[in-house]
């Protein structure tokens, strides 16, 4: 029965576009569909409690083998299904405040719907559910970035997001395909118990496959790109997919699928890619101006220390961090919209000039990058002992570098936007305060979660030196910042610092893409072209025959003498061919 | 009984008619009227008895499986074709009726003729009458044409006769029970040179080329019977010759016959895609059609002859229903194949039978042109000849082309659509409609001959 | 029991009501005839489909087998399905762009509809052959006669040439599978198909191939596509995109895997290799255009290719998953080059460059367009999702290299994107400031065709389970 808790949001989707009102209606439709599907999440969360339950119904089944769809309630799925719909309901509240008045009649469709793909995802115990899922968010994904089509930007970002996203659907398509073909079934519990019946080269393949799906969805190295240009949309999508959600389905399908990727031996991949992943995330968040966009970037990492954990097989700190980053990173998403909102702008300069501050805007930005920059006693730093429990001394060294660069990026926002002398705060709705302030009191005190969590998954954590050398420079990230942003001593050294970062990784991969991108096209126009002369060669061939048809006319032209030479040459041959074959 | 044949119903019509007229310009009474009635009356007598008791079958002249069918057709068609000629207002002299007649009677004749003598005098007949129908309407270049005609006849009558007295002097019979293939060098010559001879009757490639001219030359509905009935005619002496009277050893005589088969099919098919008259166009497709049923001839076995008689009938239908409705065009001066203005005038059942013609031409469903030649790729394919079914298909595609390219450039189909104009129609005309239905549901109806 | 031939009756009837419209010219048009025909039909098919179909057989001429015999065979439901329902969708763009001569197209437009559905329950090949080619001819005078002023004549005759070829092919096929059982029932031929020599089996396939080849059609034999496509009229183009090019799936199905199967089986890896080719080949070349009908008709021929794949394949879970394709092709394309057709008319180009910011002015007609793009990307719950993993699941068993093809899935993403991108977003043209929505009757026929996307995509076991005999 575990569909119960897609249904009310499928019902919205569908409702809200037959709705006339679309102002206040549609919104109270999809936060109630949401509520509703909350309730029932933590329902089912008690009542298969430690319990792993398969639900499964057959699609459709032909020549003896059956596609079926499978729900699967267990304590990660109907966690994630907890975490999915709570941020849905924080983040539908600020779409409240953020979207007054739907123009297009799609918005609050999209995002119930895109809900209902995220619950049904985290939910699929069928790798086809899943896919189906997978497809659904990354669809409305593209029509949520694409709300606003009339601007160039979000017309570009939105086509850019979901070709590049489905490089990984189809890989993930092509990797049910073969498992499919393998163990005659879709179902992620069997084929968890059967990896060791299967051939190698199998389980190499569509490791590698759903891995390739994982890092594209998830915006990693080196597919990160997407993202960053999504931030086109609007503010409520960046904060529900492109931040809390959808794009850690990529990071929660690779713990679903964790033994088969063990088994295809691509952890050490994934936590290199990881990495890299990490430093170019940071590294070119230090120079963006875009607030959203430090966000994405920081989104970037943060799904990096996610793959991270995962190669390093620690799933439960995988989850956890997953968990602590969707508040927290929901809860600064919005107030860059509440900024954007009241500013108009999410220039970081261009805000700084307006002299912000208040305490209801300071304290929860300061939690968030704290968070961010996993700083005692917010929950990240308690995230952040799960997430490194498994690591190498090698891994423990780069997180460590990595640690200082996050901060330093991260409080280079708050310390360029923020001043203490402030004049200026954020409107004080409801629909805006209650998510910053309830998300914020999560993020500050969740820590503790750390410490019950394993009763829901098993999960290893311990503070150990390293963590205390990760907070050290983690403490000189952020005074390091401070330096720079906020009292802005040594500006010649962060210019060249932004330069190297712009010509370290960003602007050459970015030229690669566009690079490739306009081969294909290139290619295409010259396959169009050949294609065309190639079915006018065929007609030309058909032409030719006229050419050799007017030839022939020549032959006859009504003169007697041609016509009783044809006639004795006929003669003459058939009478020789007759004698020769007869003789 | 025995003497209920067409052949003897034709031969008497014949003679009545030459005694009538003379008898009626003694009277110094017109009733030529009347004289047509009666030779349309004979047709119809003939083929009555031609469904009824068979052929003729005397010391020269034997019935064989299928004359009775060929016969028929012959018949059916020449009737349609004589009903439509003399359906124009035109004062038609006595002369028409007699020659017409005789043509008809040698055609017939040559179907069951069993020696080589009366099949040489059967095909002089046939030809002798139809010099005289070409000459008969003195329109436009007729006189050049039956000037033409008459001399490649004489040709190939000389020709075929001197085959004929070289097989004869190799195998001392004409008589196609005795006769029998002997390897000695003038016989075999005469074999070829009767090919040559037969192939101007039924115009294959190189002995073709009269025929563009002298159809164009003559009066469309008059080549309505000598493209399908008397060419009718010349495929079915080839067949009496070369598949019952000589069962030459098939290495040779299918090679030739194929490789004609092939020249006369592609060459015609290029030559048609090229001309700018409607009428050479036809008479090319014509040529081509020869060609066709010549492949199924090549065969030699009694599932390409059972093949290429059908498929004969199935030419000359369609071959007459296209010229007799191109004769309507004619009638508006419709000449080349660009001229759509003029195409408006024509009527539009004249317009749908040209069209349904040129479909059953063009071999397409479901009439029987594609049926015939179903049968004869069954043929060929049965004989091993795949090759030479492939070769035909891309001769095949390059009719396709041409007879749609008339049916588009001349806008037959436009015309079929857009029949606004309300010309009064003559009852002269409504016959001529109605038999191009009748002829049109034979095209049909006709696969129950298959 | 309903008998097949009232299939065929009904709109026989038809024609010969639009005949003798000139007795009653104005009491009814010859779209109502052709709309309350299609109805009856289909009416017809769902009666059929509860209470089952009574066979019909004639015999014509005993000596060359011609019967006019109807009979259901193993794959006809799903193809008679889309016969009879597609056509009632593209009638409404055929009233909206035909304006002269209406009754002889009208006739024209039965005898392709009623074609198409004989072929599909004539269990003679003949009559088979018959219908199938006067649905080419049709085609041709449609494409010729109503399609653009200019070109239209020379794209109908490139039409007819090659696939009149195709059809010799054919004929030359079931020349030969009479020739050594005596019969051209389909039945009686599969049968006795084991009298036939090893070598006429493989010659027979490889004719058979090249009429698939030039139907679907198949790279190197598709140079008529673009311009019979390009210069029909909108209607036209969906009669050859949606019903025409299934004929060469159907016939595939049926005599390739139906009669064939050994040799199919055998050639199963270049043929395999042949379509992948063809899909990564031609989503290249969609790629490359900047019109969307051109680009249109590029893209139903990947599909197309993926049909090939599967049936390639032999496998009878591709098998079925071509034919759930086909039949979802058939609505997706028929739905796109109906908004590329009312595109044109309502902006005066099919040029994507200068269009854009349409969705703004025509929010509905976007919603379309987006999904019968989604549609063939083959996002799951809509019709070509099931189809194409069942190709894929099928071919892939037998052959790793189909899965190549998923490729031209990334491509053809590439390319349908950028028709939102470059038609529907971005800023709007002044040009267009005056667009309206579509209209009632628009709505209601593409609300028609993305139902069936819908409902195929959904529950894809209506058709999977009228397979059962594959």
């Amino acid at each position: 029965m575990l569909y119960l808790i897609l249904i009310p949001l499928l019902i919205s989707a569908i409702l809200i576009p037959l709705l006339k009102e679309r102002k206040r209606l549609s919104w109270l439709v999809a936060l109630s569909a949401t509520l509703v599907s909350f309730l029932l999440s933590i329902f089912f969360f008690i009542l298969y409690f430690n319990k792993n339950v398969i639900e499964s119904y057959n699609w459709f089944s032909f020549g003896g083998l059956s596609f079926s769809l499978s729900f699967i309630g267990n304590n990660l799925t109907i966690f994630m299904a907890l975490l999915v719909s709570f941020i849905s309901i924080m983040v539908l509240l600020f779409a409240g405040a953020y979207i007054k008045k739907e123009k297009q009649a799609r918005f609050y469709s999209e995002m119930s719907f895109f809900i209902f793909s995220m619950l049904g995802l985290v939910l699929s115990n069928s790798l086809l559910l899943f896919f189906i899922f997978w497809e659904f968010v990354g669809i409305t994904s593209y029509l949520l970035i694409g709300f606003w089509y009339d601007r160039e930007g979000p017309a570009v970002s939105s086509k850019k997001a979901l070709l590049i996203t489905r490089v990984g659907d189809l890989s993930f398509l092509t990797a049910i395909i073969i498992i499919f073909s393998s163990i005659k079934t879709f179902s992620i519990s069997t084929l968890l118990v059967s990896i060791y019946s299967m051939p190698t080269t199998v389980i190499i393949l569509t490791g590698s496959l759903f891995t390739i799906a994982a890092l594209s969805k998830a915006a990693q190295f080196p597919f990160y790109t997407w993202l960053i240009d999504a931030m086109e949309g609007p503010t409520p999508v960046s904060s529900l997919l492109h931040s809390a959600t959808m794009v850690a389905a990529g990071a929660y399908l690779l713990v679903r699928l964790l033994p088969l990727i063990s088994a295809a031996g691509l952890q050490n991949l994934i936590v290199i890619l990881g990495f890299v992943t990490a430093f170019i995330g940071a590294l070119l968040g230090l120079r963006e101006r875009h607030l959203k966009k430090i966000l994405a970037y920081s989104t970037i990492e943060s799904l990096a220390f996610m793959f991270i954990a995962i190669g390093t097989l620690n799933a439960g700190g995988a989850i956890f961090y997953l968990f602590t980053h969707a508040v927290f990173k929901s809860m600064l998403f919005v107030i860059s919209g509440a900024l954007a909102l009241t500013f108009g702008t999410y220039d970081l300069y261009e805000l700084s000039k307006n002299k912000l501050g208040g305490i209801w805007l300071t304290i929860p930005s300061f939690i968030g990058f704290a968070s961010i920059s996993a700083i005692p006693p917010f929950m990240s730093f308690f995230a952040h002992s799960a997430l490194t429990y498994n690591f190498n001394i090698f891994e423990n060294i780069a997180f460590i570098f990595v640690a200082f660069l996050t901060a330093l990026f991260s409080f280079r926002a708050f310390f360029v936007i923020f001043r203490i002398k402030a004049t200026k705060g954020i409107k004080k709705e409801f629909n805006l305060l209650f998510p910053i302030i309830l998300l914020s009191i999560i993020s500050t005190i969740g820590g503790i979660f750390l410490f019950f969590f394993k009763d829901i998954i098993t999960i290893e954590y311990s503070f150990d030196i390293f963590s205390f050398i990760a907070l050290a420079s983690t403490l000189f990230g952020v005074f390091v910042s401070y330096e720079f942003f906020y009292l802005k001593k040594g500006q010649s050294f962060v210019s060249k610092m932004n330069s190297l970062g712009s010509k370290l990784a960003n602007y050459r991969y970015e030229k690669f893409i566009i690079a490739v991108g306009n081969a294909i096209s290139d290619l295409g126009f010259y396959f169009g072209k050949f294609d065309f002369m190639f079915s006018n060669a065929m007609s030309r061939a058909a032409e030719s025959t006229f050419v050799l048809s007017s030839k022939t006319r020549e032959i006859e032209n009504g003169d007697s003498f041609r016509y009783i030479t044809a006639v004795i040459i006929g003669l003459t041959v058939i009478i020789l061919v007759a004698v020769v074959f007869v003789w | 009984m025995e003497y209920l044949n067409p052949q003897y119903v034709l031969f008497a019509g014949i003679l009545a008619i030459i005694l009538l007229d003379f008898l009626r310009h003694s009277a110094k009474s017109d009733k030529k009227a009347f004289l047509h009635y009666l030779t349309a009356a004979v047709f119809g007598l003939a083929f009555i008895f031609d469904i009824l008791y068979g052929n003729m079958d005397i010391s020269l002249f034997s019935e064989v499986s299928y004359s009775q069918f060929v016969v028929g057709f012959m018949l059916f068609i020449s009737f349609f074709v004589y009903l439509f000629i003399i359906s124009d207002k035109n004062d038609h002299s006595i002369a028409l009726d007699i020659s017409y007649l005789s043509a008809v009677l040698g055609s017939t004749l040559v179907v069951i003729s069993s020696n080589l003598i009366s099949l040489f005098l059967s095909i002089e007949l046939l030809s002798i009458a139809s010099y005289a129908l070409v000459y008969m309407y003195k329109s436009g270049n007729a006189l050049e044409g039956a000037v033409k005609y008459l001399s490649t006849g004489i040709i190939s009558m000389v020709i075929l006769i001197f085959g004929i007295s070289l097989i004869y002097a190799g195998a001392g019979t004409l008589s196609f029970s005795s006769l029998h293939v002997i390897s000695y060098l003038p016989f075999i010559a005469g074999v070829a040179i009767v090919i040559a001879g037969l192939g101007f009757k039924s115009t294959l490639v190189p002995f073709h080329m009269w025929a563009p001219d002298t159809y164009e030359a003559s009066k469309s509905s008059v080549t309505a019977f000598i493209s399908s009935v008397s060419k009718a005619a010349g495929l079915i002496a080839m067949i009496r010759i070369f598949f019952f009277a000589l069962p030459v050893s098939s290495a040779f005589v299918t090679v030739l016959f194929l490789s004609i088969a092939l020249i006369t099919i592609f060459l015609s098919a290029f030559l048609a895609s090229v001309q700018d008259r409607i009428k050479r166009i036809l008479a090319y497709s014509s040529i081509s059609q020869a060609g066709f049923a010549f492949i199924s001839i090549a065969v030699l076995t009694t599932r390409g002859i059972n093949a290429a008689i059908f498929y004969i009938f199935a030419f000359a239908v369609a071959d007459a229903i296209v010229f007799l409705a191109y004769d309507m065009f004619e009638n508006k001066k419709i000449i080349y194949k660009k001229q759509s203005n003029s195409i408006t005038q024509v009527s539009r059942i004249s317009a749908i039978a040209f069209f349904i013609g040129i479909l059953s031409l063009a071999g397409f469903p479901p009439t029987i042109g594609f049926f015939g030649k179903l049968l004869i790729f069954y043929a060929l394919f049965s004989s091993g000849y795949f090759l030479v079914v492939i070769l035909t298909f891309f001769a095949l595609l390059v009719s396709t082309f041409y007879y749609f390219n008339i049916l588009s450039e001349m806008h037959v189909v436009d015309k079929i659509i857009k029949n606004k104009n309300k010309i009064k129609i003559k009852t002269e005309q409504r016959i001529k409609e109605t038999i191009l239905i009748i002829l049109t549901l034979a095209l049909f109806v006709g696969v129950i001959f298959a | 029991m309903v008998n097949l031939t009232l299939l065929l009756i009904v709109p026989a009837l038809g024609i010969l009501l639009i005949i003798l419209r000139r007795f009653y010219e104005k009491f009814v048009s010859p779209e109502i005839i052709v709309f309350s025909v299609m109805v009856l039909n289909a009416i017809l098919f769902g009666l059929g489909l509860v209470f089952g179909f009574g066979n019909f057989s004639v015999n014509i001429n005993s000596s060359i087998s011609l019967a006019f015999s109807l009979q259901e065979n193993f794959i006809t439901i799903p193809f008679l399905f889309l016969a009879t329902v597609v056509p009632l969708a593209i009638l409404l763009f055929a009233v909206k762009e035909i304006k002269e001569s209406k009754d002889i197209f009208y006739i024209f437009y039965l005898l392709v509809y009623l074609s198409v559905i004989s072929v599909f329950i004539s269990s003679n090949l003949l009559i088979f052959f018959v219908f199938w080619e006067v649905a080419v001819l049709s085609l041709f005078f449609i494409t010729g006669l109503w399609g653009d002023k200019k070109k239209g004549k020379k794209a109908a005759m490139k039409f007819l040439v090659f696939t009149q070829f195709g059809s010799l092919t054919l004929l030359a096929v079931f020349i030969l599978l009479f020739l050594y059982t005596g019969s051209f029932n389909f039945s009686v031929i599969a049968s006795k198909m084991s009298l036939l020599p090893s070598y006429i089996e493989y010659i027979a396939f490889f004719l058979l191939l090249i009429t698939v080849m030039i139907k679907m059609p198949i790279f190197p034999l598709h140079g008529w596509l673009l311009d019979s496509y390009y210069y029909s009229p909108s209607s036209g183009t969906m009669f050859l995109s949606s019903m025409l090019s299934k004929l060469g799936g159907f016939a595939f199905i049926l005599f390739g895997f139906g009669l064939f199967r050994n040799v199919l089986i055998a050639f199963r890896l270049p043929l395999i290799s042949l379509g992948v080719f063809t899909a990564v080949y031609i989503a290249f070349t969609a790629s490359g255009q900047k019109d969307l009908k051109k680009l249109l008709s590029y893209s139903s021929m990947f599909y197309m290719a993926l049909i090939f794949i599967g049936v390639s394949s032999g496998v009878n879970t591709a098998i079925a998953g071509s034919i759930l394709l086909m039949v979802s092709h058939a609505f997706i394309i028929t739905l796109l080059f109906g908004v590329s057709y009312i595109l044109l008319k309502r902006t005066g180009t099919n040029e994507m460059e200068s269009m854009g910011g349409i969705m703004s002015k025509m929010p509905i007609l976007s919603f379309f367009l987006v999904f019968g793009i989604f549609a063939s990307l083959g996002i799951p719950g809509l019709s070509n999702f099931p189809g194409e993993l069942l190709i894929f699941i099928g071919s892939y068993s037998v052959a790793g290299i189909s899965l190549i093809a998923i490729f031209g899935i990334m491509l053809s993403t590439n390319y349908y994107l950028r028709v939102i991108k470059q038609s529907l977003f971005g800023q709007l043209k002044k040009t267009f400031a005056s667009l309206k929505d579509i209209s009632r009757a628009e709505v209601i026929t593409m609300g028609f065709l993305s139902f069936f996307i819908l409902l195929i995509g959904l529950f894809p076991s209506l058709l999977l389970n009228t397979l059962g005999g594959l």
